[in-house]
Formats: C-alpha cells, structure tokens, sequence
C-alpha cells in the first residue's frame, strides 16, 4: 500500500520544466518599488533592475520574480511612515497604473535577454496580465486569491504556473499555527482548481512573515516537512525577513546568514523554491543543501 | 484532500473490548476506515501490575491534519473515561497516530511516525496483519520487516475480533 499523498512531479509550462525533487529552485527576487522592506527597491530606475535581473541569472538564479507593489504589512508600513515623518499615503498600496509603470519595462526588459522564466509579484489581474503580455509567465500572488480570485482565471487562461502564498490580516490563530496555515493554502488551491488552474501549476507558499508572529514563523519553519502533505511544490520566502533580525539583533542589510539558516532548513525539510534577495550567496547554499539532501556525485 | 493514516488502540481498563468498539466507533467519524486488525492482548509497559492490554490497529483515510485528528483523538480518550495523563498507566482507552502519509514530523507536541512503532510488538503484530508492506517513511523499511526484527513475540496473542464495518475501495 502507498501513502496518499498525491505529489506534483514537475511543472511544464512553455518552453520550461521543473522537475521538482531534482534540485533546488533558486529564485532571486527584484523590486522596482520605492518603500521595499529588505532596502533593495529599485522604484523607477528600470535599467538599473533589468542589470540586476542579468546578474542574477549568471549567479545562478532559476527564475526571476518582478514585484512593484510592496507586500510588507501596510501597518508596519504606517507606522515607519509616522516614525519617518513621510506622508502615509506615500506607504499606502500603489495605483495600479503606478504599479504598471514600474514593472512592464523592467520584465520587458528582461524576457529579450534571459532564458530564465519571470514571475510577477502582484495581486492585481489587470497587473498579471500586462506582466504576461510583457513577457512573464508566472503568477506570484501573495494573498492567495483572498484579494482577487479571477487572478486564477487569468493564470489559466494563459498556462502560466500560479504561486499561492498564505497571508492574513492579524496574528490570530484558532489553534495550532500551521495547520491553519495548511488548511488556508488548501482553500486557495481549491479556488485556483476550480478555475481551471491544472494540479502541476499551483505552487503553494506558507507565507513566512505574513500575518505571523516570529514564534509563529520559527514553528512554520520548524514544521515545513509537514506542508508536503499538500502535495504540490512549496516554495519559502524569509529572505533578510524580521523575524531573523529579532532573533539576531541585525539590520536588514545584515541577515544574510541568517537567511542562509532559513534556506539550509527549507531544503532539508522538502521545500522545492526558495525566494531570496541575494542570490549568488543563496545559490551556493543551495546547491551545498541539495548535495547532502538529494545526493551528489563527482560529474557534477 | 484525504491522508492515509494508521492509528493505534489500547485498553487495559474496564470492559476493555468495549472500549476499543466504543473508540473505534467513533473514530469512524474521523477517518473513513478501510482495515481492522485482530485484537491483541499484550503484557503491560510500564508499571507491571496491571491489567493486560488489549490492542488493535486500524486504517483509513482522513480530511483531517495531523494535530487536529489528534485533538479529536484526544476528545475521545476522554469521552470514554481516560483521566490520567501518565504515559504508562492503566486507561480505559489510548489512541495513537502511527502512520500519516509518508510524514516525518519531530516536533516537540507530535512525533509521526509513533516512536513506539518500529520496536513496539503489540504495535508491529497488528499492523502487520493489516498493512505488512506498509513503508516506514523514516526508516524505508516495511512493516513485515520491522516485525521481522522484533524477534520471538511471546508477549502478544491473538485475542480475539472487533466487529465493525470497514468501508472497502
């Protein structure tokens, strides 16, 4: 008799397959958003995003993931804009016209010169699909369909793998943390199921600082081994994230180790993407994971 | 979406076949059950003196997660009586997550697999009735061969059957 769980093999989509087990996805992350939390926001600067882009991919990076509408928590946000003395509205969720205009050029900019696919970090279908148009062709939704469910539709409508993150508004969990987290992607799976989204192009993200105290993401990535259960290919973002600067005491720009830990765990626990800022450090980290987890040999 | 689970069942107070039936029971209200095993009657762990055991396992399918189908197991326990909290001792019911799927899962509130499953006869003879090969996820190895490596078994003999309908497919 086999377990049931049911597991993803590979997602294929246009000229690309992920065979997930195999290796570690490494994908690096660009924001061309003024008020990014990790201080990387390029905002309008698209050349200067489109050469980071480039270096990623000669620094290994599998997949590239565009976002210019910031995804911290708008009260964090609030809060560091009173502190700052910078106007609220300044932190609040961009226009989507904004949001187009920042980042169209720069995936236009790099679906001509890499061969990696691009992701479009956004909640917004009129974003989504202006970001295929432009040469993307994966869906990053960090609220899961919980802000816009016809983000599926237009996923399957165009076959582009669709990545639903956990997230919600508050800390409150009625019980054990990520179970609930499990049950909430299981629901957003569903709707993306039921909107034609094909089983091998969801990816699932428990959302690592979303909605989440840091006890809550130290259990998450305690426990990731768990989320396997869903059977569909998991992907974690905790790059340079706050819980990692409360546990070291360490700014933003110094959580690189710290972000290493995470990636280190993820793999060892089963997570098949990991969504990092500093790629060529994580990339060594992965493929050293990926040599104890999923074996080596010398040829490679 | 469903879970292959394995649970297993032990009384060593009051109307001890009862017990299991009651628990079973309602167990079939959580997991939609597909084997059954034999009844066992095993010496005690623990503190010796008291009753033997009666043991079974059973398999099925749930919706539920792990902790949450534990917390329900739990309700159960309680249901039918269980007071003391003692890991050892005498209970009119015991309820264990064996197997869940192929998870490995340490954390410090649930350990899957049951640590007790790979060394534990009155465990391992049930489970090797119903699901012998059955894969350890941890170990890689099958029930039967876990089994295998127990040994002589000499304090666990076949007792007896529970009557309950187990859903076939």
């Amino acid at each position: 008799m086999v377990p049931s769980t049911r597991t993803v093999a590979a997602t294929r989509w246009r000229r690309w397959e992920f065979v997930w087990g195999r290796k570690t996805y490494v994908m690096g992350i660009i924001n061309v958003t003024p008020d990014s939390f990790s201080g990387d926001g390029f905002g309008d600067d698209v050349e200067a995003a489109v050469a980071q882009g480039l270096r990623f991919v000669r620094e290994g990076a599998d997949l590239l993931d565009v976002g210019g509408e910031s995804s911290r928590p708008l009260a964090s946000a609030r809060v560091e804009a009173a502190v700052s003395g910078r106007k609220a509205q300044e932190a609040e969720r961009v226009s989507v016209e904004e949001e187009l205009r920042r980042v169209v050029p720069v995936i236009e900019g790099l679906s001509h010169q890499v061969e990696v696919p691009i992701s479009v970090d956004t909640t917004k279908v009129r974003v989504a699909e202006a970001a295929l148009r432009a040469g993307a062709s994966i869906i990053n939704d960090v609220w899961g369909l919980r802000r816009d469910p016809a983000l599926a539709q237009v996923a399957a409508a165009a076959g582009a793998p669709l990545v639903l993150m956990h997230n919600q508004v508050g800390i409150h969990y009625e019980g054990d943390v990520v179970e609930r987290v499990m049950e909430g992607l299981a629901w957003s799976r569903d709707l993306a199921l039921q909107q034609g989204v094909p089983r091998e192009h969801i990816i699932l993200d428990p959302g690592f600082g979303f909605g989440k105290t840091p006890q809550h993401n130290l259990e998450l990535l305690s426990r990731l081994s768990e989320l396997r259960l869903l059977g569909h290919p998991l992907l974690l973002g905790a790059s340079r994230k706050s819980t990692i600067g409360r546990v070291l005491g360490l700014p933003v720009e110094e959580r690189l180790e710290g972000t290493a830990a995470t990636v280190a765990l993820a793999i060892a626990q089963g997570m098949d993407v990991v969504r990092v800022h500093d790629v060529r450090a994580m990339v060594r980290v992965a493929r050293m994971s990926d040599a104890v987890v999923r074996g080596w040999s010398e040829s490679q | 979406m469903s879970h292959r689970v394995f649970l297993g069942l032990g009384s060593n107070l009051g109307d001890r076949r009862h017990n299991l039936q009651e628990a079973l029971a309602r167990l079939a209200a959580l997991v939609k059950l597909r084997q059954v095993s034999s009844v066992y009657e095993t010496a005690p762990w623990g503190y010796k003196d008291q009753p033997q055991f009666l043991n079974a396992v059973c398999g099925g399918d749930t919706e539920l997660l792990p902790r949450r189908l534990l917390q329900e197991a739990k309700v159960i326990e309680a249901a039918l009586g269980r007071t003391s909290s003692l890991p050892n001792a005498p209970r009119p019911i015991d309820i264990d997550i064996l197997l869940y799927d192929d998870l490995v899962s340490q954390s410090p509130n649930l350990v899957i697999p049951h640590p007790r499953l790979a060394e534990r006869a009155f465990v391992l003879v049930p489970l090797a009735e119903i699901a012998p090969e059955l894969v350890h996820p941890a170990l890689g190895v099958t029930v039967s061969d876990l089994f295998q490596r127990c040994g002589e078994v000499t304090d666990v003999r076949l007792w007896g059957r529970l009557e309950v309908p187990v859903e076939r497919g």
